[in-house]
């Protein structure tokens, strides 16, 4: 076990890991981003983060966890850096549930699309608890720990990305399953 | 008493201690509504889990935008680009003036960097030093970080890691047909010591990394190059 002095070196079989890791991120930064493109995009700069601040993780802490949390942060500071330049991004359009049905209904040909759909649009406050709890299956607590935030924080968000994709799911008619 | 969509969701993201787990499975077994509520709930998890599926393997494209191209490591002409102890030790001593700029610079030069320094550095135990972690002032080149990692075996020239979801068998059929020969045990982090043929080695690893299973075949002896 490593003392606390020793300095956190990166070598082949932390970089190893990273790689190993790499396919269960890249889901993850799908599941923040809301897309698989920007998903990517997300991914290269959390590895590339990742990598040139690996002093900064603690040995001994899960460094997947860490990556995690570095991409979350950083798809945070993406969306907060539009609102601020005043680019639309999806806070603004997610909770508008109408006027535009005709064209979901037109688009979404599966109770699958609809959920990407959902997904796409689901507030970015809450696609790191989703991606965590849903993606990665990791409990409250787990979800918690990773993120850095309060426990009932972790429930709030994960019961309000719920109702989002639920609702977004069942007004699509198209998207209804029978009952 | 009416169970609520929060406490359903808790029973199964693990919100719950083992009592009042205990305590709400009794409650949805005993309300068909809730227990169909409770289906529903998964049932949507699942279709999540669908729409952003796990992908066992990067496409290599994404890969290359990584620098974790294989095939880039493979042209780079490592094995024409010998670095000696000395030079390694000196550009730690360089690069420590200026580690933001090494760590900034050529992500996609990071392996090929790699490569080069394992190449010559005999180091005893696995632990192949990226450059970037030799440009650190305090960069032991023969320090395990993690406390299970495996100290190189007697007849181990090279050693090999898998892609996600490959199985052992699968791992040794790999490696025998390529005519080496797995060394010992795999570690825990996934990191398998093979022999080769030293009049072979090059061209086996060289094999072995255009295989889409492989996540990495590297030297660890430095000879034969």
């Amino acid at each position: 076990m490593m003392s606390a002095a020793e300095t956190r070196p990166r070598n082949e079989l932390i970089d190893a890991r990273l790689v190993a890791f790499l396919p269960r991120l890249r889901r993850f930064c799908h599941g923040l981003a809301g897309n698989a493109d920007q998903g990517d995009d997300l991914l290269q700069a959390a590895f590339e983060r990742a990598l040139s601040r690996i002093d900064q993780w603690q040995v001994g802490t899960n460094l997947e966890n860490w990556v995690f949390r570095l991409a979350s942060n950083i798809n945070i500071d993406g969306a907060r850096a539009r609102r601020v330049r005043g680019v639309p991004v999806d806070i603004d359009e997610a909770y508008d549930l109408s006027g535009d049905d005709e064209v979901d209904r037109l688009e979404q040909r599966s109770e699958l699309d609809a959920v990407r759909a959902a997904l796409a649009r689901l507030p970015v406050e809450l696609r790191d608890v989703m991606a965590a709890v849903v993606l990665e299956e990791k409990s409250y607590r787990e979800t918690a720990d990773m993120l850095d935030i309060p426990i009932g924080t972790v429930m709030s968000r994960m019961s309000r990305a719920r109702q989002f994709i639920e609702s977004h799911v069942h007004r699509n008619p198209d998207a209804r399953r029978s009952a | 008493m009416t169970i609520s969509d929060d406490q359903i969701a808790a029973l199964l993201h693990g919100g719950l201690s083992d009592a009042e787990a205990s305590r709400v499975k009794a409650m949805i077994e005993a309300d068909p509504q809730a227990t169909r509520r409770l289906g529903e709930m998964q049932r949507l998890d699942a279709l999540i889990r669908k729409a952003i599926p796990l992908e066992p393997k990067l496409p290599p494209e994404l890969m290359a935008r990584l620098g974790l191209d294989k095939a880039q490591v493979a042209k780079s002409g490592v094995a024409d680009n010998v670095i000696d102890l000395a030079s390694a030790r000196a550009a730690r001593a360089t690069a420590a003036q200026a580690p933001a700029a090494q760590f900034r610079s050529a992500t996609t030069q990071r392996w090929l960097r790699t490569a080069q320094a394992a190449a010559v550095i005999g180091i005893a135990v696995i632990g192949l030093q990226f450059m970037p972690s030799l440009q650190r002032p305090n960069a032991n080149p023969g320090f395990r970080t993690l406390s299970d990692a495996p100290v190189a075996t007697a007849g181990a020239n090279a050693i090999v890691m898998f892609a996600p979801g490959i199985d052992a068998g699968e791992a040794r059929s790999l490696i025998g047909a390529t005519g080496a020969r797995v060394i010992g045990v795999p570690s825990s982090t996934g990191v398998w010591q093979i022999g080769i043929d030293p009049a072979r080695r090059d061209a086996v690893l060289s094999a072995l990394r255009t295989k889409p299973q492989i996540a990495m075949a590297e030297a660890i002896d430095g000879a034969g190059r």
